[in-house]
């Protein structure tokens, strides 16, 4: 059973999410802020993060992403964001941003699944 | 040109910042005269004191008391008169009337504290020796200071006005008609009577004089007219602020539509009017009833915002008993505090009737968002506390609580629009992050000034420091600051 990981500090996004992928019958474990999100993932090593970008603050998210990569876990990373542009970076699986995928809020439920499929398959 | 002239309005500064700035200066000008009868008092004093050093050196003091004495008691009355003015401007500002440009007004005044001093200066100078004396300089420096305040035809006149005194009065003096008041062992020979010196004297002084006035007086132009460009800017300023207001507002009206709808069909689900809803499916759509309550809360802040920047201010303000204010925001909230275990004191030096000239309106938005902050960040056996002190011309608005506090890093940063803190998002207490920059754009519209303190007074444990802020207002909001 794979191990999800999600850092989010939206209580509902991490709930809504957090049921869909249970049902799925994916195991689940949660964070709701970058220092609380970078113990879980050393602690618990998941099989794949998805992660929030504004979080306290705007670019949290890129700073965990790049101190995880930095620190050689290698799992796949799908990003949340609510606005596709919000930093004035180009978002996409480049390498300008160490994360496999980007995800705008709302959220379907198929695309998250999809995608999670994709990486975990 | 001619009723304008009387009126001593120049042309260049119909605009309101210049009366602010000429009641300044008159007020300026009575603290700068109290100094100079200080001045004097020394500069007689010195007098005295040579003359014991210097037995030849000689000047009748007595003259000059008066003279100082006289420049005293008028000031005395010019204070009274300035203090009479302000507080018949605040009368009329409080009655909504116009209150400038009638009857008596500060150009006046300014005008008649220039003649005074021209004429104390002519005395004082007629009895330290006349054109022999070197205090002449000092009408340089009085004809500086009128041409900031007075247009340069009237500071012309009065420097006519002041040669020709001077000039008669030299003549005078030199025919023996009035009595020199020499300096004693000052000059080796007597000038005043010497027609060549009082030539050469009365032409580059009259000269000085009448330069002064033409670079003081187009200096003080220059300036005016920046500061009118600079006013006519903010208003510019202004009026795109509120076009984007208005942007802003129907935006935001939008937005809002689709929410409500959507919020409906919600509510219409989970009052089962629909039919009965499975209990698993129950928290989600409660959830989402409560994440789109809160955008409608949002975007009625931001709606809220707009309109105080729509509104000029002017045509709502009026006397406001804040006692009042308190009461019905009390009222309102009342029974949420109680329902929540909240205890809630009140305390005012005057707890009837604490007058305010103010918008009711938006006083009350301010303080019912301040308490309602209270309310929503303090727990159940917690207290919040109100208190309003007054001072001459401001009211002092504290409220306290004992709530979870803002952390010290944080505390600069709670009045910036939607921020909000790190605790109370960890708590998951709902909000926008608009209220407190509602209530400081509020404060600042009434030039009021707004802080902010954690841990607050009320507070007696470390995990609930609780929050205090205090406003401070102008008890009579003037628009022209």
């Amino acid at each position: 059973m794979a191990k999800i990981a999600i850092i989010d500090d939206d209580p509902d996004i991490v709930e809504a999410i957090g049921t869909l992928l249970e049902l799925k019958g994916f195991e689940v474990i949660t964070a709701s802020d970058i220092d609380a999100g970078y113990d879980l993932i050393s602690n618990e090593t998941p099989d794949l993060i998805i992660l929030d970008v504004m979080m306290q603050e705007p670019d949290d998210g890129f700073y965990l992403a790049m101190k995880l990569r930095k620190k050689g876990y290698n799992m796949p990373i799908i990003m949340l964001t609510s606005v596709a542009k919000a930093t004035g970076l180009e978002f996409g699986a480049d390498g300008a941003v160490p994360i496999n995928e980007f995800l705008e809020k709302p959220i379907q439920s198929n695309v998250l699944l999809d995608m999670i499929n994709k990486y975990l398959s | 040109m001619g009723g304008n002239f009387l009126k001593l309005v120049p042309e260049r500064v119909k605009f309101d910042q210049f009366w602010v700035e000429i009641r300044k200066r008159n007020r300026w000008l009575i603290l700068l005269r109290y100094g100079a009868v200080i001045l004097l008092a020394t500069l007689i004093i010195g007098i005295l004191i040579l003359q014991s050093i210097f037995p030849n050196f000689y000047i009748s003091t007595i003259p000059l008391w008066i003279i100082a004495g006289s420049i005293l008691i008028y000031n005395v009355f010019f204070h009274q008169l300035w203090l009479y003015l302000s507080k018949k401007r605040k009368w009329y500002l409080q009655k909504k009337s116009e209150f400038i440009d009638k009857g008596f007004h500060s150009l006046h005044f300014s005008l008649m504290q220039i003649c005074f001093d021209l004429v104390a200066l002519l005395l004082f100078i007629y009895y330290t020796g006349g054109v022999e004396t070197p205090l002449f300089v000092f009408f340089i420096f009085h004809i500086i200071i009128g041409s900031l305040f007075l247009p340069g035809e009237i500071i012309a006149i009065l420097v006519t006005c002041v040669l020709g005194i001077s000039i008669t009065g030299s003549l005078l003096e030199l025919n023996g008609v009035i009595p020199h008041y020499a300096i004693y062992g000052y000059l080796e020979t007597p000038l005043y009577n010497n027609y060549v010196y009082l030539i050469f004297f009365f032409g580059t002084f009259g000269i000085a004089l009448y330069l002064s006035v033409y670079l003081a007086n187009s200096i003080a132009k220059t300036l005016y007219q920046r500061e009118r460009a600079l006013t006519s800017a903010y208003d510019e300023l202004e009026n795109a602020e509120k076009s984007k207001s208005r942007y802003v507002q129907a935006v935001v009206h939008d937005l809002k539509t689709p929410i409500a709808a959507t919020l409906t069909y919600i509510d219409m689900i989970l009052q089962g009017t629909l039919g009965e809803v499975p209990r698993q499916i129950l928290r989600p759509i409660e959830r989402s009833k409560i994440r789109l309550s809160n955008a409608i809360q949002t975007i009625n802040d931001i709606l809220h915002i707009s309109q105080i920047k729509l509104e000029s201010g002017l045509e709502s303000i009026t006397k406001v008993n804040l006692i009042e204010i308190f009461d019905e925001i009390h009222r309102e909230i009342l029974f949420l505090i109680e329902n929540k275990g909240i205890s809630y004191s009140f305390i005012a030096e005057d707890e009837e009737e604490l007058n305010i000239i103010s918008d009711p309106k938006l006083l009350k938005l301010a303080l019912s968002n301040l308490l309602s902050n209270a309310y929503k960040y303090t727990d159940s056996g917690g207290k919040i506390q109100v208190k309003v002190n007054e001072t001459k011309d401001h009211l002092i608005i504290s409220v306290a609580d004992t709530g979870i506090g803002i952390p010290e890093n944080e505390l600069n940063k709670i009045f910036n629009a939607f921020y909000r803190t790190s605790i109370s998002k960890s708590k998951g207490i709902e909000g926008s992050g608009l209220g407190l920059s509602m209530v400081s754009e509020i404060v600042e519209k009434f030039n009021g000034k707004i802080e902010v303190k954690s841990p607050s007074y009320l507070s007696t444990s470390a995990d609930r420091p609780g929050t205090e802020f205090i406003i401070t207002l102008p008890k009579v909001f003037e628009l022209m600051k």
